[in-house]
């Protein structure tokens, strides 16, 4: 048993940062389609923000799809992962609450499942950071994860 | 244990794409987590 563990356990350490490389590949992949629909329609989503009572609905529909831009950027680069998921965090949490929860859970329905999973994907890349196949290990080395 | 990790990642990975939903969205995030759980094991806060 133990051995199984131990074995498991050493093919897991070697994928740890791939395991992180998908997670920021699938999340930019997740965010593009979002931010390019955004700043295409950036009246409409303006005008939407505003009916849902956001505070600045201009200034916010501009500022969260710069925000997803730039995640997809950075997310795949792997530079800065730690900074950007805070925003998109946020993001997420406030998709959830006003958008997504009266939903459900079910993805089918619009409901919330898919942006909680993404939080979590971002919360575990602001926890581990970026990983080895990134800019950031790139730049500084071991010093960065 | 990781033993419980590979039971579930067996288990899903048996369960192949959600035909339910007809996209592979939701079970490709599913692959991606257990994927994370494989490679980083449970964590502190399990039963074993």
């Amino acid at each position: 048993m133990k051995q199984l563990h131990l074995f498991l356990e050493n093919i897991g350490l070697k994928l740890q940062d791939t395991a992180l490389l998908l997670m920021r590949l699938v999340l930019a992949y997740g965010f593009y389609d979002p931010a390019m629909n955004k700043f295409k329609n950036m009246e409409s989503v303006g005008g939407w923000f505003e009916a849902m009572g956001y505070p600045l609905p201009y200034f916010s529909a501009y500022l969260v799809a710069g925000m997803e831009a730039l995640g997809v950027l950075l997310l795949i680069t792997g530079f800065a992962v730690r900074l950007i998921s805070i925003p998109l965090m946020i993001i997420m949490i406030v998709a959830i609450t006003t958008v997504h929860l009266k939903h459900g859970f079910d993805a089918g329905s619009n409901g919330f499942e898919v942006p909680l999973y993404y939080f979590i994907m971002l919360f575990t890349l602001f926890a581990f950071g970026s990983g080895k196949y990134s800019l950031t290990y790139l730049l500084c080395g071991k010093k960065r994860a | 244990m990781t033993i419980m990790l590979v039971t579930i990642t067996t288990v899903y990975l048996k369960q192949g794409f959600d035909t339910e939903s007809n996209r592979f969205e939701v079970p490709l995030y599913y692959f991606i987590m257990l994927f994370v759980l494989f490679a980083y094991g449970e964590g502190v806060y399990g039963l074993i």
